[in-house]
C-alpha cells in the first residue's frame, strides 16, 4: 500500500484527534483540530452552494427536462442572499428604512416564515400520505413473520397514540401502546443503536488504519 | 477504571480486525462466509438493469454531512458508491451521486474520478455527476423527487444518513417505477424504509456494503470483529444485569 | 522420346524406366528390351502431341543429379550463359529462347535437368525428344518413338529442351504407354490431384471446369473453385489454333484466351471409349456422347481432353482448360505454350481422354508430340481407337512446337533441367513404350531420369475433351453432366451422390400435409415474430395523459377530512388528556422552580418541516420561561433551526421581552457535533455576531456579563438550564454526548417528535454513573406531550388547540392503515388461491 501525503496526514490527525480524548496532553491539539473542521464544514457549504447553482446552470443551458425549475431555483438562491444586504439600503430607500440586517431581516423572515416554512410543512404533510398509503400496502408483500409482527406493532402504536373519544373507556390501549413504545420498541432501537455504533467505530477504525480512504489517493 | 474501557474498547476492535484480516490471508484460508442480505443479492440486478437499459444508477449518500455524527453512515455511502459506480459508469449514462452536505459532494466527485480513471474512462467522466441536490435535509429530499424522472434514472441506491425526507425519494421512485435500495443509521428511517423502499437495509447492515459487494477483506475483516464485539457487549450487559440485580 | 519395350510383356516403357511399369520385369540387362526407338512404327494414339512432340525432338539426356527445379529458376530469356561447365545449368528451353541451341544430351549433361518438355527439340517439335535424349522423357511423355513434327517450327537446340518434354513431342508408332491395358495401369506415380480427379472412363479428356452444370460433389473444393463458367472450351497451352479444353485452369487460360469449346470433364463419357479403357474407369461414367466439364461444362464434344493434355499425346480438337475454361480454339494458347509444341491437330489428355483428332492439340503441345495426325492414346488403352486423323502422339515430333519452345530450340530451351516432379516419369531405360506408364516405385519428384514419352492411356484418352470440330459422339447413355469441378462438362460421371440421397420431389405421395387455418395462423404469427425481430419501428409517441392519482387525492382528502371536521363540528370530542407524562411533569417542575438570575439556553435543532409538531411544546416551554422571567439564549446546530427558533422566540416574547436584554438568538452553531463542543468548551469563540446580524452580540446587556473573556468559564457555568428541542434522536444524542460533561450540574430537558423518544428515552431514564443524575432531567414528547405540558401548566396553547385535529387525525390514520391493509391482504389471499 502507498503511503501518500494525504493517508499520512489523515491517520495523523486522526489518531491524534481519537487520543486526545483519552490523554489531557493532547487535549489542546485536538480542541484546535476540531476547530480547523468546524470552519472546513463552514466552507464545504458554501462549496454546496455552488455546486447546486454549477449543477441548475447546466441544466439550463442543455435544456434539460425541468430546466425552468433551476431558473426558479437560481433567482430564488439569489434572491435569499440578497436578502439580508437589503438592510443597508436602508438610509437611501425608506422601504428598507427598518429592514435589518443579517439573516432575521424583515425580508428574510418574511421568505422563511411564508415560504419555507410553508413548503417544509406541506412536504411533511405529503410524506405523512405517502406513509399512510405505504402502510396500507404492507399486505401485498409476501406475509412473512416479520411483516406481521411489524403490522401488529404499528397497529397497537396507533392504538396507543390516539386520545379516546370522550365516552369511551380506556381499556389499556394507551398503556399497552406506551409500553410497546417504550419497551420492546426502545430494546430493539438500542440493539440497533449498538450495532451501528460498532459499524461507526469500525468505520472509523478502518480509516485510521488506512484500509478506507474516502479522501482520495 | 471507567475511563480505560474506551481505549481498550478501541484497541481491541483494531487488534480484532487486523487478526482477522491477517487469517484470512493464510494459505487456504476458506472464503469468508457471510449471512445473505436481501438487498445487496438484489444490487446487481440493479445496476445491470441501469447499464442495460441505458439509464442512470442514481446513489445518493443521504442528507448527512461529513463531520457530524452522520460522517461514519457518509463514508459507508462512499464505500459503496466506489464499488458499483466502477459497475455502473460502463452505462451509456454515468450515475449520478447526490448529497446533501458540500464536503460529501466533494467525496463523491473524488471516487467517482478514481473509478473513471481506474477505468482509463477519465474523458467520460463529468464533475456535475455528484452534486448537491438541497442543503437541508427536506430540501433534499424534495429535490429528489424531480431527479428521478429528470435524469432517466433506473434505479436508486440510498446508502448514508436519511430521516423522514427519504419517503419521497422512494414515492418519487415508485412513481418512476424504478427500484430502490436504501440503508440509514437512523432505526425511524429505517422503519420508513421497511415500509416504502423495494430493498431496505436494516440495523448496521449499511456499513457492510464493502464486504457484501466485493468481498474487501479489511470490511470481512470488520463485520467478523464487529460480531465479536456484539457478542462480548452482549455479554457484559446480561453480566451487569446479573451482577445488579444480584447485587440489589 | 525413346521408348523401351519390355522383354516381358512387350509394352512401351519410357526410357527412363528400369523396371517395367506393366510387368515389374527389368528393361534393361539381359531381360532388357530393345534398344528405344527414335520414332515408334505405329503412331501413338493416346499420347498427346506435346507429348509427343517430344520424340521428334533430340532428345537431350539430362544427368540424374540434375537438379530438375533450377529450370525455373533460371533466366527466362536473353542471352543464356553457356559457359562450358554451367551450361548444365541453363534449362534448354531458356537457351534456346535465347537462341543458343540446346546442348546434346550426350555432351550436355545439365539438359538432362531440363525437363523433356521444355527441352524438346527445336527443329521440328519441341516436344519430340531428340534420339539422344529420348531417354531423359519419360515414355508418357515421349509417347513413343516417332519424332516428327507436326509442323516445322523454330527448333531450338536440342538440348534447350528437356528430353521429357521433348520427348512428349515425339511421335511415337509404339503404342502408347497409355495404350496399356486398364489392368496393367497402376498409375501409382500420378499426382493425388489427378487421382482425385476420380479417374475417368474412356471418354474424351476431361477439362477442368465448365461450370455451366451443377456441381460435382466429389470434385476437391479447390478445384471446384477454379472451375469458371464458360460454356466454352478453354484453350491449352501453345495450341492457338485448335480449340481448347474445358479444363485448362484459369490461370492457364487466361494465357492463352477463352476456348471456344466446353471441356470434357475427367467423368465425361462424351467421347467413345477405348476398349481398353479400365473396367474402374468405365464404370464411372459410362461412355457419354460428351464429355463434360467437372464444373459444370456444358456439352462438350468428344474431345474433352484438356489442351495441355491433349497436347501431350494425343491431339483433341478442343484442347481444354484443366480449370474449367470451356473449349476453347487453340488460338488461345499462350504463345510460351505453343511454341513448346506447335499446335497439335488435337491435343489430348495424357490421362486417358478419348483422344479426337490432333486439330484440338493445342500449339506448344503439338510441336512437342510432333505428330498430331494420331489421337493421343489412353493410358489403358494400347488400343485406342484412333480418329480418322491420326493425332498427334507423345512422341510425335511432327506437331509444331509452340512458339516459346522452337525459340528454345528443339528441346534445348528446356533440356537443362527437369523439375524433380517431372524427372519422376523418366524411364530408366532408352526404350520408351508409348503410353508407358512409370513403373510402380518411381515419384514423379525425385527420378533423375529423363521423362519418356509414352502413350496415352485409355482411361485418359477417354476424357479428353471433345472438340467442336470432331464428329458428334456417340449416343449418350446417361445425360446426366457434371457441372463444376474438375469433371465439369463430363458425362457419364458417377454422380458424387446417390440419386437416393439427392433431394428430389418424390414421385410417389408418401405423405400428405395437412395444413389446417389453424397452422397457418401459427405460421404467420411466427413469421411475424420474426420479421418484427428484424424490423425497427420507431418509438410510439405516447400521448401526454394527465394522470390523476386517485389513490393518493382520495386519502388526503380523508385525511383533511378527519383534521377538520372534529375541531370545526365536533370540538371536545377528543379530550385534553387528563394524566400527565411522568417526564413531562418533571420537566415542569424544573422550570417552575428555576432561578432567573442565570438565562436558559434553548437549542432548536429542528427544521420548519418538523415546526408542526414540535412548535406546541417549544412554545409551551419558552411561554412558561418568560413567565418565570428567566432570560433565553436561542441556537442551533442546524442551518434553518435558527430561523425557527428566532420565530418562537418573537412571538412568545412580544410584548414581554426585549431583544437583546431579555433574550436573544445567537444562531446557527457550525461544524455540528465539533461546532457543539467548541461551543461548550468556549461559547464566546463559537459567535461573534448573533441571528440578527449585531455585530457585537457579546456586548449585548444579556451576554456581556456572561463568560468573560480568559475567565476560563464553560458552558454550563452560566446557565440555568439547557432546553433541547430536536426532531431527531441524532441532535439531541450531539448535544448530550459533546456538552454534557461540561454541563453535568445544569439540568437539561428535551422536547423531542415521537418518532424519536424511544431513542430518547434512555437518557432520561439512565445514568452513567451510579447516584448520578440522568442526562435529561425531563423529556417532552410531541403533541401530546406539549398538550400535558400545557394542561399542567394550566396555561391552554398550540396543543389543546390542535388536540381534535390531531385526534381525528390519527383515528382516520388507523382506519386506513386498518382497513386498508385487510382489504389488500384478503384481495391477495384470494388471488393466491386462484393460482
Amino acid at each position: 500500500m502507498k503511503l501518500r501525503a494525504s493517508t499520512i496526514i489523515a491517520i495523523s490527525i486522526g489518531l491524534v484527534t481519537l487520543l486526545g480524548y483519552f490523554m489531557p496532553d493532547l487535549r489542546l491539539i485536538r480542541v484546535q483540530f476540531i476547530a480547523w473542521a468546524g470552519m472546513l464544514a463552514a466552507v464545504a457549504v458554501i462549496i454546496g452552494m455552488f455546486n447546486l447553482l454549477g449543477v441548475h446552470g447546466k441544466k439550463i443551458g442543455d435544456g434539460t427536462p425541468g430546466w425552468p425549475y433551476s431558473i426558479v431555483l437560481a433567482l430564488t438562491l439569489l434572491t435569499v442572499l440578497t436578502l439580508p444586504a437589503l438592510g443597508y439600503l436602508g438610509p437611501f430607500v425608506p422601504f428598507f428604512k427598518d429592514w435589518g440586517f443579517g439573516p432575521a431581516n424583515v425580508g428574510s423572515t418574511f421568505v422563511f416564515q411564508y415560504v419555507q416554512t410553508a413548503i417544509g410543512t406541506s412536504l411533511s404533510g405529503l410524506i405523512v400520505v405517502f406513509l399512510i398509503i405505504a402502510g396500507y400496502r404492507l399486505t401485498r408483500r409476501p406475509m412473512k413473520p416479520m411483516l406481521i409482527a411489524f403490522l401488529m406493532a404499528a397497529t397497537i402504536s396507533l392504538l396507543g397514540l390516539i386520545p379516546l373519544p370522550a365516552g369511551l373507556p380506556d381499556v389499556g390501549l394507551h398503556t399497552l401502546g406506551n409500553w410497546l413504545a417504550q419497551v420492546p420498541a426502545v430494546a430493539g432501537a438500542r440493539g440497533i443503536l449498538l450495532g451501528i455504533a460498532l459499524g461507526v467505530v469500525a468505520t472509523g477504525l478502518r480509516v485510521l488504519l488506512a484500509a478506507d480512504r474516502p479522501y482520495g489517493e | 477504571m471507567a475511563e480505560l474501557l474506551a481505549p481498550v474498547f478501541v484497541v481491541v476492535f483494531a487488534i480484532l480486525m487486523i487478526v482477522f484480516v491477517a487469517l484470512g490471508w493464510r494459505k487456504g484460508a476458506r472464503p469468508t462466509a457471510v449471512r445473505d442480505i436481501e438487498a445487496f443479492l438484489s444490487l446487481p440486478t440493479t445496476v445491470g438493469q441501469a447499464v442495460e437499459t441505458g439509464k442512470r444508477l442514481h446513489i445518493s449518500l443521504g442528507s448527512g454531512a461529513v463531520g457530524e455524527v452522520n460522517t461514519a453512515a457518509a463514508f459507508a455511502g462512499l464505500t459503496v458508491l466506489e464499488q458499483i459506480s466502477a459497475a455502473a459508469a460502463v452505462s451509456d449514462k454515468p450515475p449520478i451521486v447526490t448529497t446533501a452536505d458540500g464536503t460529501a459532494m466533494l467525496l463523491a466527485q473524488d471516487t467517482l474520478r478514481q473509478v473513471y480513471q481506474q477505468q482509463n474512462a477519465l474523458n467520460r467522466y463529468d464533475t456535475a455527476s455528484a452534486r448537491v441536490a438541497g442543503l437541508s435535509p427536506m430540501s433534499f429530499g424534495a429535490a429528489l423527487t424531480t431527479t428521478l424522472s429528470d435524469e432517466s434514472v433506473a434505479g436508486t441506491v440510498l446508502i448514508g444518513s436519511a430521516t423522514e425526507e427519504v419517503v419521497l425519494l422512494t414515492e418519487a421512485a415508485q412513481r418512476a417505477h424504478t427500484t430502490t435500495l436504501a440503508a440509514s443509521d437512523n432505526p425511524a428511517t429505517q422503519a420508513l424504509l421497511y415500509v416504502t423502499a423495494d430493498s431496505a437495509l436494516v440495523g448496521e447492515d449499511l456499513f457492510a456494503g464493502g464486504a457484501y459487494i466485493s468481498r474487501l477483506p479489511m470490511h470481512v475483516a470488520s463485520l467478523h470483529a464487529q460480531d465479536v464485539m456484539r457478542l462480548l457487549v452482549g455479554a457484559a450487559i446480561i453480566l451487569g444485569v446479573v451482577a445488579s440485580t444480584v447485587t440489589r | 522420346m525413346a521408348v523401351l519395350r519390355c522383354a516381358n510383356c512387350g509394352k512401351p516403357n519410357p526410357d527412363f524406366l528400369d523396371i517395367c511399369q506393366f510387368c515389374d520385369q527389368p528393361l534393361r540387362g539381359e531381360g532388357a528390351p530393345a534398344a528405344a526407338e527414335s520414332a515408334p512404327a505405329e503412331p501413338v494414339e493416346a499420347i498427346p502431341d506435346w507429348l509427343r512432340g517430344e520424340a521428334a525432338a533430340e532428345p537431350e539426356a539430362a544427368p540424374p543429379q540434375r537438379q530438375e527445379q533450377d529450370w525455373m529458376w533460371k533466366g527466362t530469356g536473353g542471352e543464356a550463359e553457356q559457359p562450358a561447365a554451367s551450361a548444365e545449368d541453363v534449362p534448354d528451353w531458356l537457351r534456346a529462347m535465347q537462341g543458343e541451341s540446346p546442348a546434346p544430351a550426350a555432351d550436355e549433361p545439365s539438359s538432362a535437368a531440363i525437363p523433356d518438355w521444355l527441352s524438346g527439340g527445336a527443329a521440328s517439335d519441341p516436344f519430340a525428344a531428340p534420339a539422344e535424349s529420348a531417354a531423359a522423357m519419360p515414355d508418357w511423355l515421349t509417347g513413343g518413338t516417332s519424332a516428327e513434327p507436326a509442323a516445322p517450327a523454330p527448333s531450338p537446340a536440342a538440348s534447350d529442351i528437356p528430353d521429357w518434354l521433348r520427348g512428349m513431342g515425339e511421335p511415337s508408332t509404339e503404342p502408347s504407354a497409355f495404350d496399356a491395358p486398364a489392368s496393367a495401369a497402376p498409375a501409382s506415380d500420378v499426382p493425388d490431384w489427378m487421382n482425385s480427379l476420380g479417374g475417368a472412363p474412356a471418354e474424351p479428356a476431361p477439362s477442368f471446369g465448365t461450370p455451366a452444370t451443377p456441381a460435382a460433389s466429389d470434385v476437391p473444393d479447390w478445384m471446384n473453385s477454379l472451375g469458371g463458367a464458360p460454356a466454352e472450351p478453354v484453350p491449352s497451352f501453345g495450341t492457338p489454333a485448335a480449340p481448347a479444353a474445358s479444363d485448362v485452369p484459369d490461370w492457364m487460360s487466361s494465357l492463352g484466351g477463352a476456348p471456344a469449346e466446353p471441356a470434357p470433364s475427367f467423368g465425361a463419357s462424351a467421347a467413345p471409349a477405348a476398349s481398353d479403357v479400365p473396367d474402374w474407369m468405365s464404370s464411372l461414367g459410362g461412355a457419354p456422347a460428351e464429355p463434360a466439364s467437372p464444373f459444370g461444362a456444358s456439352a462438350a464434344p468428344a474431345s474433352d481432353t484438356p489442351d495441355w493434355m491433349s497436347s501431350l499425346g494425343g491431339a483433341p480438337a478442343e484442347p481444354a482448360s484443366p480449370f474449367g475454361a470451356s473449349a476453347a480454339p487453340a488460338s488461345d494458347t499462350p504463345d510460351w505454350m505453343s511454341s513448346l509444341g506447335g499446335a497439335p491437330a488435337e491435343p489430348a489428355s495424357p490421362f486417358g481422354a478419348s483422344v479426337t483428332p490432333a486439330s484440338d492439340t493445342p500449339d506448344w503441345m503439338s510441336s512437342l508430340s510432333g505428330a498430331p495426325a494420331e489421337p493421343a492414346p489412353s493410358f489403358a488403352d494400347p488400343s485406342f481407337e484412333a480418329p480418322a486423323e491420326p493425332g498427334p502422339s507423345f512422341a510425335a515430333p511432327e506437331t509444331a512446337q509452340p512458339s516459346w519452345m522452337s525459340e528454345a530450340g528443339t528441346g534445348s530451351a528446356l533440356a537443362g533441367e527437369t523439375p524433380s516432379w517431372l524427372s519422376a516419369f523418366r524411364p530408366s531405360g532408352s526404350d520408351a513404350t508409348e503410353g508407358a506408364l512409370p513403373p510402380a516405385g518411381a515419384t514423379p519428384f525425385g527420378a533423375s531420369d529423363e521423362i519418356a514419352q509414352t502413350a496415352l492411356p485409355s482411361w485418359l484418352a477417354a476424357l479428353k475433351p471433345a472438340s467442336p470440330d470432331s464428329p458428334g459422339g456417340a449416343t449418350e447413355a446417361d445425360t446426366y453432366q457434371e457441372t463444376v469441378g474438375l469433371l465439369a462438362g463430363v458425362r457419364g460421371i458417377l454422380r458424387a451422390e446417390p440419386l437416393i440421397a439427392m433431394p428430389h420431389k418424390s414421385n410417389t405421395e408418401v405423405h400428405k400435409l395437412l395444413v389446417t387455418d389453424a397452422h397457418v395462423a401459427q405460421a404467420d404469427i411466427l413469421a411475424g415474430f420474426l420479421k418484427e425481430d428484424t424490423e425497427t419501428s420507431p418509438e410510439a409517441k405516447r400521448k401526454a395523459r394527465l394522470s390523476v392519482p386517485f389513490e393518493r387525492w382520495l386519502v388526503m382528502v380523508l385525511l383533511i377530512v378527519a383534521v377538520i371536521v372534529p375541531p370545526l363540528f365536533t370540538p371536545g370530542i377528543f379530550p385534553v388528556p387528563r394524566t400527565i407524562n411522568l417526564a413531562t411533569q418533571k420537566a415542569f417542575q424544573i422550570i417552575d422552580k428555576l432561578p432567573n438570575d442565570k438565562p436558559a439556553l434553548i437549542a432548536f435543532d429542528y427544521d420548519p418541516a418538523q415546526s408542526g409538531e414540535l412548535n406546541p411544546g417549544a412554545e409551551a416551554l419558552v411561554s412558561h420561561l418568560i413567565r418565570r422571567g428567566v432570560p433565553l439564549i436561542g441556537v442551533s446546530a442546524l442551518a434553518t433551526g435558527a430561523g425557527v427558533g428566532e420565530e418562537v422566540l418573537r412571538h412568545a416574547a412580544e410584548g414581554k421581552y426585549a431583544y437583546g436584554t431579555h433574550y436573544t438568538n445567537l444562531g446557527y452553531i457550525l461544524g455540528g457535533p465539533v461546532g457543539l463542543y467548541l461551543f461548550a468548551v468556549a461559547p464566546r469563540r463559537a459567535f461573534q455576531i448573533d441571528f440578527q446580524g449585531t455585530a457585537q452580540a457579546w456586548d449585548q446587556p444579556l451576554l456581556a456579563s456572561l463568560w468573560p473573556p480568559d475567565a476560563g468559564r464553560s458552558l454550563g457555568d452560566e446557565l440555568s438550564l439547557i432546553v433541547l428541542i430536536s426532531a431527531t434522536p441524532e441532535a439531541t444524542r450531539a448535544w448530550i454526548e459533546q456538552t454534557r460533561a461540561l454541563t453535568a450540574k445544569v439540568p437539561m430537558i428535551a422536547v423531542v417528535s415521537a418518532g424519536a423518544e424511544p431513542l430518547v428515552r434512555p437518557y432520561y431514564e439512565g445514568s452513567y454513573h451510579e447516584g448520578e443524575q440522568p442526562a435529561l432531567n425531563g423529556l417532552v414528547t410531541g403533541v401530546v406531550g406539549a398538550a400535558q405540558y400545557e394542561q399542567q401548566a394550566g396555561v391552554p396553547g398550540s396543543a389543546s388547540g390542535l388536540w381534535d385535529a390531531l385526534g381525528g387525525g390519527l383515528v382516520m390514520l388507523l382506519v386506513l392503515f386498518v382497513a386498508g391493509n385487510l382489504i389488500f391482504g384478503v384481495v391477495g389471499f384470494m388471488r393466491r388461491r386462484k393460482r
